[in-house]
């Protein structure tokens, strides 16, 4: 496909996005709950649609789809345990909500520095986020820059792609805040589904529809409709998948920081259902897609290539090739754009209001902004140097926030829970998940993120034990909460 | 009532999040067609859905604006 081409769909879908992120801007004002929250405004729908595109990303059409062509029907099992994950907000949404209005808090990291009292736990909660969001925000921008390549046939560099897309990114979460991000996010969200449903149905199409593609799978590769079948998903490859996935939920900042954003708990609600619906299509779309590339393009050295191969191969219409582009490029676009905006908050509000009690929302602001800038550019150098397979790096992201889950469960459940405790949990599942992660190390065959969550459990609930609680605090969030169910 | 609703709700959950992690590998590991673990975590992931709606039913406007309005801006003075 010519590289004019490519870029003249690149640049009508940055035409477009940036004239919602503009018209979306319109009414917020230099106070850090306006740019970072919206005012806690956010309608059901726009939530949901938002809520979606900040969770899938290039991930699903990319990521998830290598991991079907490598591994089989397991892909779909770990996806799906994420959905269920989600009822963790039904215990968590209406507590973060409630306690985001009573305190004013901004983002996950001053929940717990609240709960706790502990500007030093905020600040370490921030930095760990920032820490290891950085590889899952240069996932994205590979995933587009890796697209761009192989279908202009190496006419636009992987450098260029990623360029754009960082461009893009920081310019519409710079542009107008949560406002900006929520908007073109629900534009983005309808444009992922509908382009991979195009795309999917038109390759599923020429395989003979659903029941052909699957006859042809149980002919040609049976093993990938099993697990642990060809003997990539081992169950405790699935497990070492599946456990940052069930708690992405409240683990990752950028989403649990939207269940300070909804208008009221019916908003919540459609948020919730809208984005599990929307969920299950989209997962299933994406492993379809990936069973889908198995059959046709048999042999790639690298699983991750199997949609950008396919997209420029003669099985996909040029021109729906071209539209996958902008849906692929939605995705990953959105999901980066509020990662920039959760981590800049962070860094305003955790990392530097505890230096300078002083500033202002105006000079908060500022600050924030400059990190979107210094974030884009960390995930920009990450993304250069073409870390692994998108999948893994995206789970071992996940896998490192997990070491805030033990801390945040207990701030509502856990009364005994105290700031030393906390600090101890995410330290040192911090530690241990870096070093099984970069040592490579699998004890039991057990993953980093399942190593890390049982070090982080212990050091919280021991250390805990050992150290004095802020009661009054601690009895205003596990008993002082109104919950509507 | 809506702590019995939850309680229910986890329990329905939990079974559902470890049949996802058991079945397709003690019962299903020989099932090689669409029918097996394919329909399987389809099916898990619908009735996940559904236990959620369930849990999430009492969530209406009106139980939702109960946030103490003077306590907020109070806390926030203080913290301020």
């Amino acid at each position: 496909m010519s590289p004019a081409m490519l870029y003249g769909a690149f640049a009508a879908y940055v035409v477009v996005g940036t004239l919602v992120a503009a018209l979306a801007r319109r009414g917020v004002t230099q106070e850090v709950e306006s740019y970072f929250l919206a005012n806690r405004r956010l309608g059901g729908l726009v939530s949901a649609l938002s809520y979606t595109a900040t969770t899938y990303s290039a991930f699903m059409m990319v990521g998830l789809a290598g991991l079907t062509y490598r591994g089989g029907v397991g892909a779909l099992g770990f996806e799906l345990v994420y959905l269920s994950g989600l009822s963790l907000v039904v215990f968590f949404g209406p507590r973060f909500w409630e306690v985001g209005r009573r305190w004013g808090l901004i983002s996950p990291a001053e929940l717990l520095a609240v709960r706790y009292d502990s500007r030093l736990l905020g600040a370490v909660v921030a930095a760990t986020s920032v820490i290891f969001l950085i590889p899952y925000s240069s996932v994205q921008l590979t995933g587009i820059a890796l697209l761009l390549d192989r279908m202009s046939g190496g006419a636009i560099p992987f450098g260029a792609g990623l360029l754009l897309a960082t461009g893009v990114a920081v310019a519409w979460a710079w542009m107008g805040g949560l406002r900006s991000v929520a908007w073109t996010d629900a534009v983005q969200a309808l444009v992922m589904l509908a382009t991979a449903l195009a795309i999917t149905a038109s390759v599923v199409g020429r395989l003979g529809g659903l029941g052909g593609m699957f006859a042809r799978l149980q002919l040609e590769a049976p093993e990938w409709l099993a697990v642990p079948g060809n003997g990539y998903f081992t169950w405790q490859t699935f497990v070492g998948l599946s456990l940052p996935w069930f708690f992405f939920a409240i683990s990752n900042p950028q989403v649990s920081q939207r269940l300070f954003a909804p208008r009221d708990l019916a908003a919540m609600r459609r948020m919730l259902m809208g984005f599990l619906i929307f969920g299950l299509v989209y997962t299933l779309i994406s492993i379809l897609w990936g069973f889908a590339g198995r059959l046709l393009l048999p042999g790639l050295p690298n699983p991750d290539l199997v949609t950008p191969t396919l997209l420029a191969s003669p099985h996909v219409p040029p021109a729906l090739a071209l539209l996958a582009l902008v849906g692929i490029s939605a995705a990953a676009v959105s999901t980066i754009n509020s990662i920039l905006l959760t981590l800049s908050s962070m860094v305003a509000r955790d990392l530097f209001r505890p230096l300078w009690p002083g500033a202002d929302d105006r000079l908060q602001l500022a600050v924030g902004k400059g990190a979107i800038l210094v974030i884009a550019g960390l995930a920009l150098a990450f993304a250069w140097t073409q870390g692994g397979l998108i999948a893994i790096l995206s789970v071992a992201s996940s896998a490192g926030l997990l070491v805030t889950v033990p801390a945040l469960i207990g701030a509502f459940y856990w009364p005994r829970g105290t700031a030393a405790g906390a600090l101890a949990s995410v330290v040192m599942g911090g530690v241990v998940v870096l070093a099984t992660q970069w040592g490579n190390l699998r004890p039991l065959g057990l993953w980093p993120g399942v190593w890390g969550l049982a070090a982080s459990c212990l050091a919280y609930v021991v250390v805990s034990l050992l150290t004095r609680p802020t009661e009054a605090r601690a009895r205003d969030f596990v008993a002082g909460l109104r919950q509507p169910a | 009532m809506a702590k019995h609703r939850l309680r229910i709700g986890a329990a329905w959950m939990a079974v559902l999040v470890l049949s996802a992690h058991v079945v397709p590998y003690a019962w299903l590991s020989g099932v090689r067609a669409w029918y097996g673990s394919f329909l399987f975590w389809t099916l898990f992931a619908v009735a996940s859905i559904a236990v959620v709606a369930w849990m999430t039913a009492p969530w209406t406007h009106s139980e939702a604006s109960g946030t103490r309005p003077s306590a907020a801006a109070g806390e926030r003075r203080e913290r301020a």
